[in-house]
């Protein structure tokens, strides 16, 4: 699959590489040239530096031409914004954003959009652990 | 009419200035703490702390009441979901947002925002018009429409005849002219003058034929 990441973060580094390793063609999008560092060597990575929230940015990462976009920077309107232009006007067919606003996550899901809340799987998570399951 | 105003910078805080003048009740979210004290000590009660696109914020702010919501920030990622917000969690009536990069402006439409105010369009298109580079300036946009300035040149095809033997594009109306200072609505018998400012109501796809009309 042709895979469109942006943000370049602990997230989104981990995110892509794990779907190189998996042999899907990624192209990572990043404000900051420098964060491409963190992405290990070999990684085959395509790289865009620029703004998520540029439509031109996000043509130039051929996001019409993937199969999956991924909005994981640290910021909620930021992935918002760059998700709603993948998915509404690039037209890709699976679109993903990570949130840390629950009632963001909630309203947006209510909208159509595949939201994953960090704050509530985290909550969760530590719930679960502290039940000791 | 009762108006949260997301942005608390010089055109959020102008706005409200104006807005107040005008009777209306307004209240204006800031989220620079600084910023905030500053605009505290001038609109009191009304300035709130916070980020306007977080559900509590908006509700502190008495987004579920207004009839009308203004995302008035330089970011647009950030005056695209304030309005999303206002209309899904508080079913805001109304959402009007500023875009700053103009390509943004179809996508805001086509999301859901009732008005855009293109402001770097606006501004470059004043400045074309100051410059005297551009004849025609839009003043104001709808969704579709526009009113737009068109100043008459020497020599146009429009000077001889009455406005209602002009062939102007669908959907178009020539509505005053403005000529020495003193404005005049347009009948159908009006003639206009090189060098009037003419008031035009048109689409967006009238605005091309319009241009070569006068």
């Amino acid at each position: 699959m042709k895979i469109v990441v942006c943000g370049c973060g602990q997230v989104g580094t981990k995110v892509a590489e794990a779907l190189s390793l998996q042999k899907h063609e990624v192209t990572v999008i990043d404000r900051d040239v420098d964060t491409f560092r963190k992405l290990e060597a070999g990684t085959g990575c395509r790289f865009v530096v620029g703004d998520a929230t540029d439509q031109e940015v996000l043509r130039r990462a051929e996001t019409e031409a993937a199969d999956a976009f991924l909005a994981l920077t640290g910021e909620d309107n930021a992935n918002l914004f760059a998700a709603q232009v993948a998915k509404e006007l690039l037209k890709v067919r699976k679109v993903i954003v990570r949130l840390a606003d629950p009632i963001r996550a909630t309203a947006f899901a209510e909208m159509g959009l595949t939201t994953v809340c960090g704050t509530d799987l985290m909550a969760d998570l530590i719930g679960k652990k502290l039940a000791g399951r | 009419m009762f108006i949260v105003i997301a942005g608390g910078g010089k055109v959020g805080c102008t706005l409200a200035r104006g807005l107040l003048a005008e009777g209306h009740e307004i209240a204006l979210i800031e989220k620079n703490k600084q910023r905030h004290q500053q605009l505290s000590d001038e609109f009191g009660e009304s300035v709130v702390y916070g980020d306007a696109s977080d559900a509590f914020v908006l509700k502190q702010a008495g987004a579920n009441r207004s009839e009308l919501l203004v995302a008035a920030s330089g970011k647009d990622q950030d005056n695209l979901i304030v309005c999303q917000m206002a209309k899904i969690v508080y079913m805001v009536p109304k959402t009007l947002a500023r875009v700053n990069d103009p390509k943004n402006e179809a996508l805001f439409n086509m999301l859901g925002v009732d008005q855009t105010v293109n402001t770097t369009n606006m501004i470059s298109a004043l400045i074309g018009h100051k410059m005297g580079t551009s004849f025609l300036t839009e003043l104001m946009s709808f969704r579709n429409a526009e009113i737009v300035q068109i100043e008459v040149p020497e020599g146009s095809p429009v000077l001889g005849k009455p406005v209602k033997d002009l062939e102007l594009p669908r959907d178009t109306l020539l509505i005053a002219a403005i000529r020495n200072d003193q404005v005049q609505i347009l009948k159908g018998e009006s003639m206009l003058a090189a060098g009037d400012t003419v008031i035009a109501f048109t689409t967006r796809s009238g605005e091309e034929a319009l241009r070569a009309v006068i």
